[in-house]
């Protein structure tokens, strides 16, 4: 009986000190996530304070919408480069510093200075590469004495959205770097050790112990990269605002411009939802991903 | 005695992680020599990361309040969103890790989603909640959102971290009448102090590099933090490049030396705790 108080009271213990936590998260991600739904059904007139269902309407209106065209092409060629570029610029940064370096000092000195540009802001970046960007900076006169050419970095439609790329990559592989880094150095070095009892040369011991170690890992990245970089908002925003010519326009400015800008709710919301949506079919595979890891490894 | 294939691997290593760190600490330089340069020199042709002569006036936007006001509202929204993210984030850890919840296995899923989930998608009833509840410019709002986007990974790696606490620890001290409070703060909070470091590093961080909520939340100067400040920098015709620039290496100073000397624990706490699903 005693020990069955104890239980009880134990569990109560437990539940008080998750309840805050779980109202905190509901209240910030799922009521909000709520409201999207709800508010994508309806016409909101905001000045007159009336909502009136429309069912799927504000929906059709942005599948017909050409800006929503634009702004989700370029998210996709936008996501799908900085995927790329993460992974190779991670990937290689992490096969060299999982090396054992004879001088092991300069291994982690060098581990510590490549973190560097992840600790700027979005806008910080933004301002540092827009000198670098400039007409008469850096860039520009590298491409006029080697090619005597200038290159409009910020102002040419078919370059902007890989020249905001590049400070996307620059800013943000070291986390992918890290991850890789922990995931190559998690690999039992006995594998290692008996690939080359079974004489496998290097390239061949990375073909055959570590591209299947680091398989799950490395999708698993690619989803968490997807999710994120699909939404962006914050240093092209900064940069370009979406231009020149829309040429950079992502689905989240379009939120925030229809939304906060031009308080048309029903749009917003709608579009809001359909980037949730994108984001569950990601976060599924994720699930799935991180079940068949935790069997694998 | 280094053997001579140790040599050459040893060269090839430096070299390569040498380029590669050279690229990336580029625009880095750019930015300190642009914030050394007098006004006069700044546009030169061809152009030089350091100028003959340095100058560290630009560093005297700091006696400007609108910036100095930016520091402190940064500052501020960063340390409290630290302090409420270790607190729900010991909470929630500690509880996930020792007590039976119903239905764990379905919100420890739903953490793991939630930590992916991204700003932009939330920003409309963000804001309006935010209008509704009369939070809009304010301190509170921020520090409540920069604690909501960070917390899920917090709870998931804290949790792993309680989970590696032996049992042993806390029965000695329930078998001589220590509450909860007092076991998690003498007995659980000392043994995963690392970790705790690695994620209020963390917290810091995002919150101090936040944009998007501290755009669409904040008006005037009255609570925005730098990174606001330095977005608005943008849309002014004449930019004094060189203050900017002074603005820009003001801001990342702190949490670079924070960062060098806390990234162990960062890069452990993290390495460990953010992807094991």
């Amino acid at each position: 009986m005693i020990s069955r108080g104890i239980q009880a009271n134990k569990r109560l213990t437990g539940y008080l000190l998750f309840l805050p936590v779980l109202l905190f998260l509901l209240a910030i991600f799922i009521f909000p996530l709520t409201v999207i739904i709800k508010q994508s059904l309806f016409q909101i007139e905001i000045s007159t304070q009336t909502e009136q269902f429309v069912g799927l309407q504000n929906y059709i209106t942005i599948f017909k919408d050409s800006l929503f065209h634009t702004s989700l092409k370029n998210a996709f060629v936008f996501t799908i480069t900085t995927i790329i570029a993460h992974m190779a610029i991670g990937w290689v940064v992490a096969l060299m510093l999982s090396r054992s370096w004879p001088v092991e000092g300069l291994r982690s000195l060098f581990k510590s200075i490549i973190l560097i540009p992840w600790i700027f802001s979005a806008p910080a970046a933004a301002l540092i590469f827009k000198i670098l960007y400039h007409p008469q900076g850096f860039l520009n006169y590298f491409t006029m004495s080697l090619f005597n050419t200038r290159v409009g970095f910020l102002s040419d439609p078919k370059i902007a959205l890989f020249s905001v790329l590049a400070i996307n990559a620059w800013k943000d592989f070291v986390m992918y770097m890290i991850l890789i880094l922990g995931g190559l150095q998690r690999i039992p070095d006995s594998l290692f050790e008996a690939a080359k009892l079974d004489g496998c040369t290097g390239i061949q011991s990375f073909r055959y112990v570590t591209l299947p170690m680091m398989k799950y890992l490395t999708m698993i990245l690619i989803l968490i990269d997807f999710v994120t970089t699909i939404n962006h908002f914050d240093l092209i925003w900064v940069m370009t605002k979406g231009g020149p010519l829309r040429s950079t326009y992502l689905p989240g400015f379009l939120i925030y411009e229809k939304g906060i800008q031009r308080f048309d709710l029903g749009y917003a919301t709608s579009l809001s939802m359909i980037m949730v949506l994108i984001v569950i079919v990601v976060m599924g595979l994720y699930i799935l991903m991180s079940k068949e890891s935790e069997e694998h490894v | 005695m280094y053997r001579r294939r140790d040599v050459e691997r040893q060269i090839l290593l430096f070299l390569g992680m040498g380029a590669v760190t050279a690229l990336f600490l580029f625009p880095v330089l750019i930015a300190l020599g642009t914030s050394l340069k007098p006004m006069d020199q700044l546009f030169r042709y061809p152009p030089k990361i350091f100028s003959p002569t340095i100058s560290f006036k630009s560093y005297n936007i700091l006696l400007d309040y609108e910036y100095r006001r930016y520091f402190f509202n940064g500052y501020f929204i960063a340390f409290c969103t630290v302090g409420l993210t270790l607190l729900l984030g010991i909470m929630g850890g500690y509880s996930l890790s020792r007590y039976r919840l119903p239905a764990k296995r379905v919100i420890m899923v739903g953490i793991l989603c939630l930590q992916l989930f991204p700003g932009a998608v939330l920003m409309i009833p963000i804001f309006n909640m935010a209008r509704v509840l009369g939070l809009y410019n304010t301190y509170t709002a921020l520090i409540i959102v920069d604690t909501a986007f960070v917390l899920p990974l917090v709870l998931w790696v804290l949790k792993g971290y309680f989970d590696m606490v032996p049992y042993e620890m806390e029965e000695s001290a329930m078998i001589d009448g220590s509450g909860v409070i007092r076991i998690i703060t003498q007995i659980m909070v000392p043994q995963i102090k690392p970790a705790l470091i690695g994620v209020g590093l963390l917290a810091f961080i995002r919150s101090w590099n936040e944009f998007l909520f501290a755009l669409i939340l904040s008006e005037g100067i009255k609570v925005a933090p730098v990174t606001v400040g330095l977005a608005r920098l943008f849309g002014q015709y004449a930019i004094d490049w060189n203050s900017v620039m002074a603005l820009t290496i003001i801001a990342v100073v702190p949490l670079l030396i924070a960062f060098m000397v806390l990234q162990r624990y960062f890069i452990e706490g993290l390495g460990s705790g953010a992807i094991k699903g």
